[in-house]
């Protein structure tokens, strides 16, 4: 069963059958009028609307991106001048330089896993006084030691923990 | 705009400071030094084995100094520290009136240290040496013998 609307847009669309036509009309008296006005309706404007050709098939994607454009972007003022990214970047890789310049200077290297990589401890200069005490300095890897020969034993009972 | 000039303003004040700092930092030797030092037993003696603990900053050479003077056990008989400032001699005393004088201390480039001590048993002068060291480096003197092993000192430029 179709709805009043259906069948009044079918009825002025040309779309119903005459018989169906007839027994609408006789339903809604005003019904011819209505059509005949909406006849001269379409008539009018078929005669004075005419699609008018674009010269440019782009024009409001051009007028939209034209908008674009012109719209100053907020991060503008951060971008350039001293803080934007290049800057930004330039002083980053500055700062990575510099800590490893510093690294290399300042910080102590060698293999680690070796304690003894690091040490140094020449002896110049040694002398005794006692001409019985004799000094000879013995050298190896990561260690360095004076021994003196010819002192006098100390004491036993000599307690030197206290 | 009025905050991005004064974070800009910040960060350059922050930046020229810092600076400062490190030229301050890197171009000022230190006036004074610290000087440790450690009066070790070095024996054969089982029972003195585990007496006392080697301390922790010439732990690494353990192994060397028993290779090296061929014995087996070292015991820890005393340590000190002292700043050597550079007007006047500074000494590091241990039991049994051994003492370390340490009479001069300059640094040279590189991070070393000349260093001038005598070693003195009482008041018996038994040795002044002249050397060069690093940091952390500690240079060991095997002194005289006592009971079953020998008396060694160890001194080092900690700071």
């Amino acid at each position: 069963m179709k709805t009043f609307e259906e069948r009044y847009t079918a009825y002025l669309d040309g779309l119903l059958s005459e018989s169906e036509a007839a027994i609408f009309e006789q339903e809604q008296p005003t019904l011819a009028a209505q059509k005949a006005e909406w006849s001269k309706l379409q008539r009018v404007l078929r005669e004075n609307l005419i699609s008018i050709e674009l010269t440019n098939p782009n024009f409001f994607n051009s007028q939209l991106l034209q908008q674009i454009t012109k719209t100053p972007s907020r991060n503008r003022p951060l971008v350039a001048g001293w803080f934007g990214i290049p800057w930004l970047a330039w002083g980053g890789l500055g700062a990575v330089t510099a800590g490893i310049a510093l690294f290399v200077t300042l910080i102590p290297h060698g293999d680690l896993s070796d304690p003894g990589s690091g040490y140094v401890a020449d002896v110049l200069k040694t002398t005794t006084i006692d001409p019985n005490v004799s000094a000879t300095v013995e050298s190896r890897k990561g260690i360095t030691i004076i021994k003196l020969e010819g002192l006098e034993k100390v004491p036993a009972d000599e307690d030197l923990t206290r | 705009m009025a905050g991005i000039c004064s974070l800009r303003t910040f960060l350059l004040g922050a930046g020229v400071l810092f600076a400062i700092a490190c030229s301050i930092q890197a171009g000022e030797a230190p006036v004074v030094e610290s000087v440790w030092g450690c009066l070790l037993y070095v024996s054969n003696d089982r029972a003195a084995e585990k007496a006392t603990q080697i301390p922790t900053r010439i732990r690494d050479y353990d192994e060397r100094l028993e290779k090296l003077l061929g014995y087996a056990s070292i015991q820890t008989l005393g340590q000190g520290e002292t700043v050597v400032a550079p007007d006047g001699p500074s000494s590091i005393v241990f039991h049994g009136n051994i003492r370390v004088e340490l009479t001069g201390l300059t640094r040279q480039p590189g991070e070393h240290f000349l260093v001038v001590l005598r070693l003195f048993q009482k008041d018996h002068q038994l040795i002044e040496t002249q050397a060069n060291v690093t940091r952390g480096s500690p240079l060991f003197i095997r002194g005289p013998l006592w009971r079953s092993g020998q008396l060694v000192v160890a001194v080092m430029v900690v700071s």
